[in-house]
């Protein structure tokens, strides 16, 4: 069966029928966040980056701002569609996705995309190139797993060929195709690059392209008049590093930008009125907060204390502290939206149970640290936290840690400082497939980004499973099944999915993913 | 005076390798990993310890400095760990915004800070001393961040005179864009320029040389200008050197507030990202300014003071 446009399906038989599940351009990764503030006047389109860019090499960027100007300078194998409140992907660089059994996929790029430079028009060649370039383990790319089942690519004509698998990967059509790993590069200009590039791509095919760029300053693109996939409404998208929020809030409220994402702490004020005659939205990002616990750590060894804990926080305070009422409870890491969304809790607050959990396992005075970072939202989170165990009798001291010792804490690689981990709490963000939130806490990540030092064997062979599991229903309940065995271990309590807030100003339409996440390109006009 | 420039050189040379060894250990000992910032949560540990190889990371710190002494000596202050961009690039790339920021807010601090501060002290204990004490004392007590904001909301938000953020293009646009981070960088400096002037004012004024000219009828306004605020202005050209290295730390939160480019901003991300090259670099680089405005300052004082230069050309 030969895709055009494709939306999210839970039947294996929908799957294979339609053949592409849900999306994923999942371009945030890393812990950061995202990112728009875009200002239009007259062709210009002004938008904010989080940070500069680092890297725009599909096999080595870094960060979202990266995967934010690739989205506009690469014409990527397959897009979400903006604007539909669900990961919806369809194909862009590629005419047609048919999946002709789970191990083979066949594809036909559009005639015509034409890259920048000298080097000709896109091919089934270099998709080939592109696509093992990343899988293979020489290249040592960080998101050779984006193409961990891949055996090889065939090519049967100039734009056509066959993705051949060596076991079926249902993350393909949401984290792989549609995001950065799936963009198609020529080889010869890779090869004149050396190998790889970082922030001056030898060559671009996207609906934009570099034409100026002063490091942590700005970065401007010009629309490219060889793109032909879609229009595009404005001539150039001018990138602004802007790290803080609040100064581009105050940027938006003096007209400087016409389209921000505000910090947290904003949405209930901009919930309440938008300056200059624009408009609000909020939206559920992939983002999971929660507070883990490390279970090797001698004061949490025992499972009762972990349940005691768990069961003396209440989450809806928690969340409405920290979030001030724009985020709701979570029950898990898979966000609302995705495969694998888990909608009830096992251990809920309960500071009786909390307390006869405490008295059985002969803990009376127990003292214990939270590690948290220097963000508001973690500070209020503790201090509710604190609040709520000292009255089941466990006291908390709060440690604030700047962002880079705190990255370290769990870290066995950079000292003993996990041995002396308790409590903490974490926020993770994730590509619209689940199996970017469950891989953190495989037993392989333990001491590395499993810092609860959780290790089940169930939750690893789920984990390996799910990953090539095409019906859609069962995976679902795979990765639901996930999440309880994680919170039945005392290790965790789900917190929230982090809240996004965006302004956009009078005039202008903003094109967005159901998680906050800015299609720029697709920007355009009221 | 050439010897004096000579050892002033040499000393500034040691003052600043000494600063790069306190930065390489300090670095060292704080937590955080460069490498994971700059592969990302995906990468393997192979990848991790293969890039740290890479980079020389892996090997011990005295070895590593030393390493960074002889690459110093040749110019080359290494690559950014995220980008891989030569550091000496991207940090003058910075530069000229952050350079830019400091003669902005010297400019809004040097001319009515002397001026409060002649004037203050011509007319000690009248009501313009005082309310010019007063206002002194207020824009030293409010922090500039502080003022920074305000500015933002009165003058951007409000009024809408001046943009909020960025640096701008084009001489007209870098300008307009210069005005609100540098009052909000150079208020505080009217009041410690006004403050230290007067001062040094009144105690030349107290001297023998002050009294003696008025004795023989020279008129009030040269006994200021020739007899009095020649020398008492010597003072605050030091603190003015000073000064201009305190507001190289100091603009981090303006281009932070503004959302401005420089050197403050690019060591404040560096640390934040365990980004050594960048923090090394940059810290190399504004030491080097510092102690250069230093020995400037120096050999303004010198030249304008014979007392001074007597002593070093001896």
């Amino acid at each position: 069966m030969t895709i055009t446009t494709t939306t999210f399906g839970l039947s294996r038989r929908n799957f294979l029928r339609t053949g592409i599940s849900a999306g994923a351009a999942g371009l945030a990764l890393g812990g950061l966040p995202v990112l728009a503030e875009v200002t239009a006047t007259g062709g210009n389109l002004r938008a904010r980056l989080y940070a500069d860019i680092a890297g725009l090499d599909p096999a080595y960027w870094t960060s979202g701002s990266d995967a934010l100007v690739m989205e506009a300078i690469f014409a990527f194998s397959m897009e979400f569609e903006a604007n539909s409140g669900a990961f919806n992907a369809k194909p862009l660089a590629l005419k047609s996705v048919t999946v002709r059994d789970d191990k083979h996929i066949d594809f036909e790029l559009h005639a015509g995309i034409k890259y920048s430079g000298d080097y000709g028009e896109m091919t089934a060649e270099d998709a080939k190139f592109s696509w093992e370039r990343i899988a293979d383990p020489a290249n040592e790319s960080p998101y050779a797993a984006d193409w961990a089942q891949l055996d090889h690519v065939e090519v049967t004509g100039t734009h056509t060929g066959t993705i051949v698998l060596k076991e079926p990967f249902a993350p393909l059509f949401t984290s792989t195709l549609p995001a950065t790993s799936g963009i198609i590069l020529p080889r010869a200009a890779i090869e004149a690059a050396g190998g790889q590039f970082t922030t001056e791509p030898p060559v671009t095919s996207g609906p934009y392209r570099i034409r100026e760029w002063q490091p942590r300053t700005r970065l401007v693109l010009e629309r490219n008049p060889d793109f032909t996939l879609f229009d595009v409404a404005f001539d150039t998208i001018e990138f602004l590093p802007i790290e803080d929020p609040k100064t581009a809030e105050l940027g938006f409220e003096a007209g400087d930008l016409d389209h921000a994402q505000t910090s947290i702490s904003s949405i209930p004020r901009y919930q309440g009125a938008v300056p200059g005659g624009g408009s609000f939205q909020d939206y559920t990002a992939l983002s999971y907060y929660w507070l883990g616990m490390n279970e090797a750590n001698v004061g949490l060894t025992d499972i009762r204390v972990r349940r005691a804990i768990q069961h003396g926080i209440s989450r809806e305070a928690v969340v409405e502290a920290a979030y001030l009422g724009a985020a709701q409870p979570a029950a898990g890491i898979i966000a609302p939206g995705l495969v694998g969304n888990r909608t009830e809790n096992t251990y809920n607050y309960d500071p009786d149970t909390a307390r006869a959990l405490l008295a059985e396992a002969g803990v009376s005075s127990l003292e214990i640290s939270l590690a948290i970072q220097q963000t508001a939202e973690d500070l209020a989170a503790a201090q509710v936290i604190q609040a709520m165990l000292a009255d089941i009798g466990v006291t908390v001291r709060i440690d604030q840690h700047e962002s880079g010792s705190f990255w370290s804490l769990g870290v066995e690689a950079d000292g003993d400082s996990w041995k002396e981990l308790q409590m903490f709490l974490f926020s993770f963000t994730m590509q619209p497939d689940p199996s970017w939130a469950t891989m953190w806490f495989t037993s392989d990540q333990v001491g590395v980004w499993n810092w609860q030092r959780f290790s089940n064997a169930e939750f690893d062979a789920l984990n390996a499973a799910a990953v090539v599991e095409m019906d859609q229903a069962k995976r679902h309940e795979m990765y639901v099944q996930m999440q309880a065995l994680l919170e039945e271990s005392g290790d965790v309590v789900y917190l929230t999915y982090e809240p996004v807030g965006v302004l956009t100003a009078a005039g202008i339409v903003s094109a967005m993913r159901p998680d906050g996440w800015p299609i720029l390109a697709r920007y355009g006009r009221a | 005076m050439l010897a004096y420039v000579a050892k002033r050189v040499t000393l500034a040379i040691i003052v600043i390798f000494t600063v790069i060894a306190a930065m390489f250990v300090m670095m060292h000992a704080v937590p955080g990993d460069p490498v994971r910032s700059a592969l990302g949560p995906r990468a393997s540990e192979a990848m991790i310890e293969a890039y740290r190889i890479k980079l020389g990371f892996d090997l011990p710190i005295w070895e590593q400095l030393l390493r960074y002494y002889g690459a110093i000596l040749r110019g080359d202050l290494g690559q950014d760990v995220i980008s891989g961009t030569p550091v000496l690039r991207v940090i003058l790339s910075q530069l000229p915004d952050t350079l830019m920021l400091i003669a902005g807010a010297m400019s809004v601090a040097v001319i009515p800070g002397i001026y409060l501060g002649v004037v203050a002290a011509s007319r000690r204990g009248g009501a313009f001393d005082r309310v010019s004490s007063v206002l002194a004392v207020s824009v030293m007590a409010v922090p500039s961040f502080v003022i920074a904001i305000y500015l933002l909301l009165i003058f951007s938000i409000s009024l809408g005179w001046f943009p909020a953020i960025g640096a701008g293009e084009g001489v007209a646009g870098k300008l307009q864009r210069l005005v609100l981070p540098s009052i909000a960088l150079g208020l505080a400096w009217i009041g410690y320029l006004s403050r230290i002037l007067r001062a040094s004012m009144l105690e030349v004024m107290a001297e023998n040389h002050v009294r003696t000219a008025r004795a023989f009828g020279i008129s009030r306004r040269k006994i200021m200008h020739d007899y009095v605020l020649r020398i008492a202005i010597l003072p605050t050209i030091t603190v003015l050197g000073m000064g201009i290295g305190q507001m190289i730390s100091g603009a981090v939160f303006a281009e932070i507030v503004f959302g401005r480019p420089g050197v403050g901003k690019l060591v404040y991300d560096a640390i934040a990202n365990r980004n050594y090259p960048i923090v090394t670099g940059t810290v190399l680089v504004t030491t080097t300014f510092f102690v250069l405005i230093g020995l400037i300052a120096d050999l303004l004082i010198a030249f304008l003071d014979p007392r001074v230069r007597n002593v070093i050309t001896r």
